[in-house]
């Protein structure tokens, strides 16, 4: 196989295995977070009317 | 009177045209056909006495000759195989006199190939062979560049380089080395020459590592394109809630202190 095709190929794994990793921290951050989050209505959140 | 007789029987007797009255009878000889006559020579008769057994006479026999008739073709010649066209003779027509002609085939048979311009680096060469059935026919062709890889000229030049003397070898024994390191460089020059010029029949027509674009490559690239799109789409509203969600603590932070 060419070299043009085995770079092309790594840089295809490259992105598919940093997105998955990428996908499953921010996942797992946000999840947190959103575990943090205190539900409460609008009148009680502070200046609002 | 009797002089008279005797003169008058003496010169009936005389041969005329080469035959005696005596020989013309035909009686007492024996005909043989000495040679027979053919379309295109005379023949000969002869005639035997049978008294003395010796030839007196010979008789021309005019030559046969021919009225042909036309040319008929009776098997026609192909692209590989011959025919042949007959004619019949019109004057005997109780014997049968046929001339037969061989009808060349239509297809070729080649020569050898006859090298007119011999091919160059940057120049192609020509060469033609000729029919040797049907004169004038003659079929051209061009033989390629003489091409040699860049891999293999790496190669060339390495290789060159490698036997070529070193200044060390040279400096080590000027006198005797030099000589024999020159003839070796000069031979391994030569070599490699020849081994480049060796190429042009076997290399001709083979072209260098380039490969084009083609149907792989352009998947690649599309797989590529498509995963990144789809990471961007995935992780961009959780990149910005992580932006959203540290502004926050950040303003939350401020807000205590």
């Amino acid at each position: 196989m060419i070299m043009r095709r085995v770079i092309g190929i790594v840089i295809l794994l490259i992105l598919i295995v940093a997105g998955a990793v990428a996908y499953a921290v921010l996942y797992r951050k946000v999840k947190d977070v959103e575990s943090d989050l205190i539900i409460a209505e609008k009148k009680d959140i502070k200046g609002e009317k | 009177m009797c002089f008279l007789l005797t003169l008058f029987f003496s010169v009936n007797l005389m041969p005329s045209h080469g035959i005696s009255i005596e020989e013309n009878n035909k009686d007492r000889y024996d005909v043989k056909i000495e040679k027979p006559a053919t379309d295109k020579a005379d023949g000969s008769r002869i005639y035997i006495s049978r008294k003395t057994g010796k030839i007196v006479f010979r008789e021309v026999i005019p030559m046969t000759g021919h009225k042909w008739s036309a040319w008929k073709t009776a098997k026609k010649a192909t692209y590989s195989k011959d025919g042949y066209k007959v004619r019949y003779c019109l004057k005997h027509p109780h014997v049968k006199h046929v001339d037969k002609k061989v009808l060349i085939r239509t297809g070729p048979k080649w020569g050898k190939w006859i090298i007119d311009r011999n091919p160059t680096n940057n120049k192609d060469g020509l060469r033609h062979r000729e029919d040797l059935l049907h004169k004038g026919r003659r079929e051209y062709e061009i033989i390629p560049v003489i091409n040699i890889f860049p891999r293999e000229m790496n190669i060339l030049q390495k290789s060159n380089i490698e036997k070529r003397p070193s200044r060390k070898d040279i400096q080590s024994n000027p006198k005797t080395d030099s000589k024999e390191n020159t003839q070796e460089a000069s031979e391994a020059d030569s070599g490699a020459n020849s081994a480049g010029r060796g190429q042009d029949v076997t290399d001709v027509g083979v072209s260098s590592n380039h490969v084009p674009f083609g149907a792989a490559d352009a998947a690649i690239v599309l797989a590529n394109g498509t995963v990144a799109a789809f990471w961007w789409i995935l992780l961009l509203p959780l990149v910005k809630v992580m932006f959203w969600i540290a502004r926050k603590r950040r303003e939350a932070e401020e807000k205590s202190l």
